[in-house]
C-alpha cells in the first residue's frame, strides 16, 4: 500500500517536472521567439538518447533494489544519487536501526531520500541568492577539501556496513571491489559495471545465503 | 539585447523556479507519507526524528560540494538555470558538458547577440531533454522494478529476500568507494581510509552514545576529507 502511495506521488510530480523541465525552453519561445528548428531538436534528442540514454535506464534498476519505490523516485527527481541520496538513505537506517529490504527499511529510505531533498533545495537556493560570495571568500584549501567528500563518505560507510554483518557483507565488498578491478581492465563502462558488481553482489549473496543454511540444518 | 540580462531576468527565475517548487512539493509530500507509515509501522517519533538527522548530516557534506559547481554554473549558464539543473537531476558537469556541444549547431553568426541567444535556447532544449530523459528512465525502471519485487516477495524465501535486497545496497557503496580512489591520486584513498578508520573508531568507542553514533558520518567525512586535503 505504502509503495502504492509512493508510485502515484512519484509518477504525477515526475511528470509535471518533465513540464518543468523545459519551462525556460518555452519561455525563450514565448519571450523572444527563439527556439531551435524541428531537425535540430531531433538532433540534440540523438544527441542525449546516445549519450546518455543507457544511463537513463541502467542506472534507475541499478539502484532500485536498494532503495525501493518511494527512495528512488525521490532521488531520480533530483540526482546525484550515489553520492547525496544514497548516503542520506543508508544514515536514516542506520539511525532508526531497520534494515534495507525490509517494509521499515523502504519507509525510512524513502524519509531519508525525501530529507535529503529538502536540505539540498534549500542550501542550493541559498548559495544561488546569497552564499555564492560567502563561497568565493573561502580559502583554496578548504576549496580543495570538497574533493575529498565523497571518498571519505564512501570509505566510512563500507566499514560500517563491514562491522554491521562481518559474515554478509565483508564477501559482498571484496567481490564488488573484484568485480570492478576486472571489468575496469577489460575497458567496460562505468554504468555497466555498476550494474554488473550489483549483479554479481546477487550471486555472492546467494552463496553466503547457501552455506549458511548448510551450516545451520533447520530444527 | 544584454543575453546576461535575459539569462537573469525575472522571466527565467519564473521558468526556471517551477523545477525547484515541484521538487520542494514533491520532498515534503514523501516526507508526510513515510512519516504515517514509518507510525504505522511502529516506529516510534524519535527514531523518526533520529532518521532525519541522520539524513541532514549525511547530505550536507556532498551539498556543500555541490557549492562550487553551482556557482562555476552561473558564472556560465546564470543563475535561474544553473539554481535549476542544481537541484534537479541534470548535473553539473553534464549541463556545461551539453551546452558546449549544442554550441556547435548554432546558426547565427558567432559573436552577435542573436547567436548568444540562440546558444542559450539550443542549450537549455539540450538540458530539458537529458532531464525529461532520466525523469522518463526513472518511472519506467521503477514501474518495472517495482513488479519484479512484488513477485520476489511472494515467491522467495523472506530471509533471503531480506537478504538479497540488503545485499545490493552493499555492493554498490564497494563500487561507489573502488570508484573513487581506484588509480587516483594518493590522497583520495587516504581520505577514503581516515573516513573509514574515524567511522570504526566511532562504532567502537561510543557504542552506545546514540546521538554520537548519529553523528559518526559527519564526523567521518570531514576527519577524511580534512586528512586527503593535507595530503594532496
Amino acid at each position: 500500500m505504502f509503495d502504492k502511495k509512493c508510485l502515484t506521488l512519484g509518477l504525477i510530480s515526475m511528470c509535471v517536472a518533465v513540464f518543468a523541465s523545459f519551462c525556460p525552453a518555452l519561455y525563450l519561445y514565448f519571450a523572444y521567439g527563439v527556439i531551435p528548428s524541428g531537425p535540430d531538436i531531433a538532433s540534440i534528442a540523438s544527441l542525449m538518447v546516445a549519450g546518455y540514454g543507457v544511463g537513463w535506464i541502467l542506472q534507475p534498476i541499478t539502484f532500485y533494489p536498494a532503495m525501493g519505490v518511494g527512495g528512488s523516485l525521490a532521488s531520480w527527481t533530483t540526482g546525484n544519487v550515489a553520492d547525496l541520496r544514497m548516503p542520506a538513505v543508508s544514515a536514516a537506517q542506520k539511525s532508526a536501526g531497520v534494515e534495507g529490504g525490509t517494509p521499515e527499511g523502504t519507509v525510512m529510505a524513502t524519509m531519508g531520500a525525501a530529507t535529503s531533498n529538502v536540505v539540498t533545495v534549500i542550501w542550493l537556493t541559498f548559495i544561488t541568492f546569497i552564499g555564492s560570495v560567502l563561497i568565493s571568500l573561502l580559502p583554496a584549501s578548504v576549496k580543495a577539501g570538497f574533493s575529498y567528500i565523497a571518498p571519505a563518505i564512501f570509505g566510512a560507510i563500507i566499514v560500517d556496513y563491514a562491522m554491521k554483518n562481518l559474515k554478509n557483507n565483508v564477501p559482498l565488498i571484496i567481490a564488488g571491489f573484484i568485480t570492478y578491478i576486472v571489468l575496469k581492465a577489460v575497458g567496460m563502462s562505468t554504468v555497466w559495471i555498476t550494474l554488473l558488481v550489483v549483479i554479481v553482489g546477487m550471486f555472492v549473496s546467494r552463496g553466503v545465503f547457501v552455506l549458511s543454511n548448510k551450516k545451520k540444518p533447520e530444527a | 539585447m544584454d543575453i546576461n540580462a535575459i539569462k537573469n531576468g525575472p522571466g527565467m527565475w519564473i521558468a526556471s523556479g517551477i523545477m525547484v517548487v515541484v521538487i520542494l512539493v514533491q520532498a515534503l509530500l514523501y516526507l508526510r507519507l513515510s512519516k504515517k507509515e514509518a507510525d504505522n509501522l511502529g516506529i516510534d517519533k524519535a527514531r523518526q526524528k533520529e532518521a532525519r538527522r541522520s539524513a541532514i548530516i549525511a547530505a550536507a557534506g556532498p551539498t556543500l560540494a555541490l557549492s562550487i559547481m553551482l556557482i562555476t554554473l552561473i558564472a556560465s549558464l546564470g543563475g535561474p538555470t544553473a539554481w535549476m539543473r542544481m537541484n534537479d537531476v541534470g548535473s553539473g558537469r553534464t549541463e556545461l558538458a551539453i551546452a558546449s556541444t549544442v554550441k556547435d549547431m548554432v546558426t547565427a553568426e558567432a559573436g552577435t547577440p542573436e547567436a548568444e541567444l540562440q546558444e542559450l535556447s539550443y542549450a537549455v532544449w539540450a538540458q530539458g531533454i537529458d532531464v525529461a530523459g532520466w525523469l522518463i528512465g526513472a518511472m519506467v525502471m521503477v514501474l518495472a522494478g517495482s513488479a519484479v519485487t512484488k513477485t520476489l516477495n511472494e515467491k522467495l524465501n523472506p530471509t533471503w529476500a531480506k537478504m538479497l535486497m540488503g545485499g545490493c545496497l552493499v555492493s554498490l557503496f564497494s563500487y561507489l568507494l573502488i570508484n573513487q580512489v581506484y588509480k587516483k591520486a594518493p590522497p583520495y584513498l587516504i581520505a577514503a581510509i581516515a573516513g573509514g578508520i574515524t567511522m570504526f573508531l566511532m562504532n567502537i568507542l561510543f557504542k552506545k552514545n546514540k546521538r554520537l553514533q548519529e553523528l559518526a558520518l559527519g564526523i567521518s567525512i570531514l576527519v577524511g576529507a580534512f586528512c586527503g586535503a593535507i595530503a594532496a
